[in-house]
């Protein structure tokens, strides 16, 4: 404990102190004109058929045992899963199970078992495989959930609902200790719902995070009880990590700052923030822990580049060591228990699939443990390996009311980009932010020539609280569609891109910008694919706060709470007027630009009923509107041959609005989906309307 | 009397000893594997034609066994009047009755409600009784039927049909089938004569066989109708199967696929907004609502219209509801004890009205069911092992089902339909109030069709009436197109009427025959029963054509009687009798006329 102590203190006082850590590329004006060039300078990428861009992963659920000798993963087999161990040192791999249901593996303190976690059962494989035994059964009425394991002991601590009121309001919640002989053991009751805890170095219960009204609250438990310390509002982030050394609670939050850092709260309420972004652009995305201790050791940023830091020395030199080996990839490190081997996931934004490496941070010996064995997600075989160099450039840049905004521009090798199409892709959410990381949509634009531009507007998160609530719920056509507006005309202003030749997409979210796009800045977009767009954003969200759909996104602080926190109170009166005025739906006469929309029959957050009519009303206006809606699907779609249909309508209306080469012509199973699902067909896709009605 | 009645009991008590043990036995065998209290409706009915056979066959075989002149005379030739003798036969068939269908019943109700957790009501203790009346009236049928011989049989059989037909319940079943036993035991008692060739001279039975006679001349002729109907149908351009149903008419929008449905219900409508609704039906999937509760359960009725039960897989628990407490009783799935009892909330009271499982619902955990009965529809709560209200029409209605429509739950009841959000119904287990409710235009017993499709901030729903428009008893078809918006009254947009697809002289083929016996048979199917919300109807009146028509044919049936009774050479009474009812009941009567009173009168 002592020695762990010690590491972490000289990791505060390592940044304390003033030791740089290694510079951080941060995205400016001379970076993309330079990205520019050097894509123009790149020979064009082979064109590639459109199921290359949907690949779907065989392994998942890497895991490396904290001594870093054994490596546990789940293997898709057609519809199954099966779970696979490696012997890092002889290389020996051995199945261990041919059928699970287990989602998530784990391997306990000791490295003794693997656990596996099932919505339905927690089960524990022994090291060697042997044995296999059920530790506890998950959901079910109690709806028991695993919140920790206890690295001191071959235990897990779990999180029970005991009994409801007439109302069927949780009575209680239950906190208990399960050890690997299945035997339980309670440790406290909760009236108010228990979110977290953290352990300390005895396997006692140390902090805990509870729900308050509009709030979480981060208490401390002593013999006398529990004492709240701090309590997180106004959607301020903490996440609990682990107990330190000595008593302090190590998390994840934002508590009295502007971004997401690793930070330390004392038990007299004292925060010191520890790690966060020196640039000062970006929100810390994951904190490394050591896997025995769960003490953190580094922190990663996803935000707007991809990077790593860790807290002590040893560390730092094994991740700039990491990065001299593997240059150009994204790194997502998974340390050791002290000079443990390390797993380390590499990945690039422009190719599909990932790598894992084991890495030795005494030796700084890499050694390729495998690759994610992509397959074409069509038909199962092994995808074609290809690898793409349209590069993910970061970029920067002023809004018109000063705020510095941030996303990315993917630049197509070999062609003139001063005169080559742009496609904006607009995130979802709102609340959300793309991030440095692979997207086929992207590659495949990218793939057919078009530039992308992803904006992170405000409202988007990964950027500080600042940006998150500088939209102000102004999301009609004000000052969050001028951030995306102003970011391409920006880009155009960069000579990236042609300023005739602009098209806009994006899902979700994004679908509502590219409608919104389309209806006001038609001098802009020239044409628009919008995936599960909500045509009234006001109406939707009311919709869904609604319907079963606002308890999923809302797992603590209830959807209205965090709605109003962000400006948009859904009770107060009118506050709907102005998106409701401003948006596309009451606007379908300003609508000049074709369109076409997916949407799902399913979809429970964005209503269907919506996107029918405002298709309706485009087209009693007369405007060029085309509605495929896969009935069977939601707000996301798995269907492999929905998602290429999807890329095929991309590249048609791209296509003839934007310039770009023309689409092949899709084989039989896409051709179906799209005849069955097109509702409405415009101008541009006229011939599956024909052929629908002729099936018909 | 009482001596005969001894030696015929004594004449069948093995048989009868004989039947109840095989009876005993095979109820027995059933009692181990199911719960027979909960038997669904077709259950007893099988089991009741069974005892409605074997006491037919007993009649027939009984008086059958006395038939011979020699044996008849035999039997008459007593120091008894002959209705004493045909009682001390009739009395030793009850109790060979008793002892082969009722007691079996009670001894297997005995053992339900003593040796098993299993629910035992009053309706349970009732059915012996009524499977005993019902083997009873089937005797009483047989020995006529074996009296008259073959062409005076009809009539019984068309009384015990009756108990069939009766959609009384409980007690006023058992009142039914003492009418219809007291009606067969005077016809029994009337043919027990010693000569069995001779007709009735008493006006008040030659009333009592004429009426039957003529309901069973109107059944054969419904099924004449039906005959030349499959005739039709076969040849192939009735309206039910031509390949194009005939347009605007009720088979095309019966076959309609939902979204054509709507569409033609809104074809022609001169609503402003209705080229907006139009395109935004062709772009939807349209949703239906089911009706979950086909027949409303009632309380204290002697069958099931299906088991009264659920299983709890939480508490390994089957729970059964009780008519006596309105309560549901549960006993173990895997140990047959009594797990104690539920109904509404916390204080576990009592249901108010009988509620049935019914269907799924979002935010069910395990072992959850749904009931539904009266106006509510109720969620069981396996956890805390009682029932809470979720879901309510308005008080006096009746809810007949609920499904999910999109995100959100529609509930139909036999006044509106409700519309509630459906994050509540996951969310927690209060009531919930619906967001809006729409006044039904209609009757449900008319209701064919509910589709509906989702709308920025309300629904639109098209009703299509005529589900019975084929009948005199049912409303003209048309299709309704109702707008609900939120927070505002329900807008009628389209009312679209439906072209009747068969003549007017088809669509009454069962009134123009018998008007009387048309509105006398349904009075005596509702006798002792309550008006159901499902077989409620607004049925169009009679077109005067139809009526004119009827009465020409009962003018036309009097004249034939006249003639027959001339022929026959009835007495003026009995004739008089025959003409005012061929007057008053047409066809029927002077088809059972012309059977009753045959040519060998004329002699």
């Amino acid at each position: 404990m002592g020695l762990s102590r010690f590491r972490t203190l000289l990791a505060v006082g390592v940044l304390t102190l003033g030791v740089a850590p290694p510079a951080t590329p941060r995205p400016t004006d001379s970076t993309l004109a330079a990205a520019v060039r050097d894509a123009q300078a790149r020979p064009a990428d082979p064109r590639m058929a459109r199921a290359a861009f949907l690949p779907r992963e065989v392994i998942n659920e890497v895991q490396l045992s904290p001594d870093g000798m054994r490596l546990a993963w789940l293997q898709s087999q057609g519809e199954l899963r099966e779970v696979w161990f490696q012997d890092v040192a002889t290389g020996r791999r051995q199945r261990i199970a041919s059928r699970t249901s287990a989602q998530t593996l784990v391997w306990t303190g000791s490295g003794r078992w693997l656990l596996l976690a099932s919505p339905a059962a927690l089960q524990a494989v022994d090291r060697d495989g042997r044995h296999t035994r059920v530790i506890t059964a998950l959901g079910g009425t109690r709806q028991r959930e695993v919140l920790r394991v206890d690295s001191t002991r071959d235990a897990v601590i779990v999180l029970d609902r005991a009994g409801r009121d007439a109302h069927g309001q949780v009575r209680q919640w239950r906190l208990s200790r399960v050890d690997f002989q299945g035997r339980e053991t309670l440790l406290f009751t909760s009236v108010p719902r228990v979110v977290n805890l953290t352990l300390d170095t005895k396997g006692r219960v140390a902090w805990v995070q509870r729900v308050a009204t509009g709030a979480l609250t981060l208490e401390r438990l002593t013999p006398g009880g529990l004492h709240e310390v701090t309590r997180c509002s106004a959607l301020h982030k903490c996440s609990l990590l682990a107990t330190a050394p000595n008593g302090d609670l190590w998390l994840r939050g934002d508590l009295g700052q502007d971004l997401t850092g690793l930070q330390r709260l004392s038990p007299s309420g004292t925060v010191t923030s520890v790690m966060r972004d020196p640039r000062g652009i970006a929100d810390v995305d994951r904190v490394l822990v050591d896997p025995v201790t769960a003490q953190p050791r580094g922190v990663s940023w996803r935000s707007d580049v991809a990077f790593n830091r860790f807290l002590a020395p040893d560390g730092l030199q094994a991740e700039r060591k990491l990065r001299g080996l593997l240059p150009d990839a994204t790194l997502d490190i998974e340390p050791g228990h002290g000079t443990a081997r390390w797993l380390v996931r590499t990945s690039y934004a422009w190719r599909p699939g990932s790598r894992w490496y084991l890495y030795d941070p005494r030796s700084h010996a890499l050694q390729l443990a495998f690759d994610s064995g992509a397959v074409n997600a069509r038909n199962g075989k092994p995808a074609a390996h290809w690898h793409g160099h349209a590069h993910v450039q970061p970029v920067t840049w002023r809004a018109s009311d000063g705020l510095r905004l941030h996303g990315f521009v993917t630049l197509p090798p070999g062609v003139d980009l001063a005169r080559a199409p742009l496609v904006v892709n607009v995130h979802g959410g709102p609340w959300n932010h793309v991030r440095p990381e692979y997207r086929g949509i992207t590659q495949f634009l990218a793939n057919r020539g078009y530039i992308v531009f992803e904006p992170n507007f405000r409202a988007s998160t990964g950027f500080g609280r600042a940006q998150v609530f500088a939209a102000k719920g102004d999301f009609g056509n004000g000052r969050v569609q001028a951030d995306i507006v102003e970011g391409t005309r920006w880009l155009l202003a960069q000579g990236v891109g042609h300023a005739t030749r602009v098209g806009i997409t994006g899902a979700s979210f994004g679908g509502y910008s590219t409608l919104q796009g389309l209806t006001h800045q038609a001098d802009l977009f020239k044409a628009g694919v919008a995936m599960v767009p909500p045509p009234d954003f006001a109406w939707t969200l009311r919709w869904t706060a609604r319907n079963p759909e606002a308890l999923n996104l809302a797992n603590v602080i209830p959807m209205q709470d965090w709605l109003r926190a962000l400006d948009l109170d859904l009770a107060r009166p009118g506050w709907d007027a102005t998106l409701r005025a401003q948006s596309p739906m009451a606007n379908v006469a300003k609508l000049t630009r074709p369109l076409l929309m997916f949407a799902g029959g399913q979809d429970a957050r964005v209503g269907i009923a919506g996107v029918i009519e405002y298709t309706a009303r485009a087209r009693l206006a007369g405007k060029d509107v085309t509605l495929l809606i896969d009935p069977k699907a939601g707000h996301s779609n798995r269907d492999p041959v929905a998602r290429e249909a999807y890329l095929l309508a991309l590249e048609t209306m791209f296509a003839r609005h934007l310039g770009g080469p023309p689409a092949t012509a899709p084989d039989g199973e896409v051709r179906q989906f799209m005849v069955e699902s097109m509702r409405c067909a415009g101008r541009d896709f006229a011939q599956w309307q024909r052929t629908r009605r002729d099936a018909s | 009397m009482l001596n005969l009645l001894k030696s015929e009991w004594l004449r069948f008590r093995f048989w009868a000893a004989g039947f109840g043990l095989v009876h005993v036995l095979a109820l027995g065998f059933m009692a181990r594997v199911v719960d027979l209290a909960q038997q669904p409706l077709l259950v007893h009915w099988v089991i009741g034609g069974l005892y409605a056979l074997a006491g037919f066959l007993f009649g027939l075989y009984q008086i059958g066994s006395y038939r011979k002149p020699s044996q008849w005379l035999n039997l008459l030739h007593r120091p008894l009047p002959p209705t004493k003798i045909a009682a001390a036969l009739f009395g030793a068939a009850g109790v060979a009755l008793l002892v082969a269908v009722a007691l079996p019943l009670l001894v297997i109700a005995l053992y339900q409600a003593n040796l098993t957790p299993r629910v035992v009501d009053v309706r349970h203790w009732l059915l012996p009784w009524a499977a005993w009346g019902v083997a009873a009236c089937a005797y009483l049928a047989g020995v006529f039927a074996s009296l008259r011989g073959k062409h005076y049989g009809g009539e019984s059989i068309v009384l015990l049909a009756g108990i069939i037909a009766s959609q009384a319940y409980g007690f006023g079943l058992i009142a039914v089938m003492c009418l219809i036993g007291a009606w067969l035991a005077m016809l029994a008692f009337e043919a027990f004569k010693p000569d069995l060739t001779a007709p009735p001279r008493d006006l008040v039975v030659t009333l009592a066989q004429a009426l039957p006679l003529s309901a069973a001349a109107f059944g054969l002729m419904a099924l004449l109708m039906l005959a030349i109907e499959m005739l039709w149908i076969a040849q192939g351009s009735h309206p039910n199967n031509t390949p194009t149903p005939p347009a605007n008419g009720i088979n095309e929008v019966k076959k309609a696929a939902p979204r054509e449905r709507m569409l033609a219900a809104l074809r022609n409508s001169t609503h402003p907004d209705a080229p907006l609704l139009r395109e935004q039906i062709r772009m939807s999937e349209p949703m239906g609502i089911e009706v979950q509760m086909p027949k409303q359960p009632q309380r204290n009725e002697l069958a099931n219209f299906r088991p009264m039960e659920f299983d709890d897989s939480l508490n390994k628990v089957r729970w059964v509801f009780s008519h006596d407490d309105m309560r549901f009783h549960g006993y173990g799935l895997e140990t047959p004890r009594a797990a104690g009892t539920f109904g509404i909330g916390a204080n576990n009271a009592a249901f108010p009205s009988v509620v049935l499982p019914a269907g799924g619902l979002a935010g069910k955990a395990e072992g959850d069911a749904v009931l539904v009965g009266g106006h509510c529809l109720y969620q069981f709560v396996a956890e805390t092992r009682h029932a809470l209200r979720r879901l309510c029409a308005r008080r006096g209605e009746t809810l007949l089902g609920a499904g999910p429509v999109g995100e959100s739950l529609v509930a139909l009841s036999d006044r509106a339909l409700y519309f509630f959000d459906g994050r509540p119904l996951v969310e927690h287990h209060q009531l919930i109030p619906p967001r809006s409710r729409t006044p039904l235009p209609g009757k449900t017993g008319d209701l064919l069709a509910v589709d509906l499709i989702e709308l920025v901030d309300g629904y639109l729903v098209t009703l299509t009436y005529g589900r019975r428009s084929h009948s005199p008893d049912g409303s003209r078809a048309l299709q309704t197109t109702l707008r609900q918006m939120e927070n505002r009254p329900a807008e009628t947009l389209a009312v679209r009427h439906l072209d009747a697809d068969y003549p007017l002289l088809w669509r009454y083929r069962n009134f123009w025959p018998s008007p009387a016996l048309y509105h006398g048979l349904q009075a005596a199917r509702t006798l002792f029963a309550p008006t159901l919300p499902l077989d409620s109807t607004a049925p169009v009146p009679v077109p005067r054509g139809i009526w004119m028509f009827a009465a020409l044919l009962s003018i036309l049936a009097a004249a034939l009687a006249w003639h027959r009774a001339l022929q026959a050479r009835l007495p003026a009474t009995q004739a008089a009798l025959w003409i005012g009812l061929n007057l008053l009941l047409s066809l029927p009567a002077c088809a059972a006329m012309y059977w009753r009173v045959r040519p060998q009168a004329l002699d």
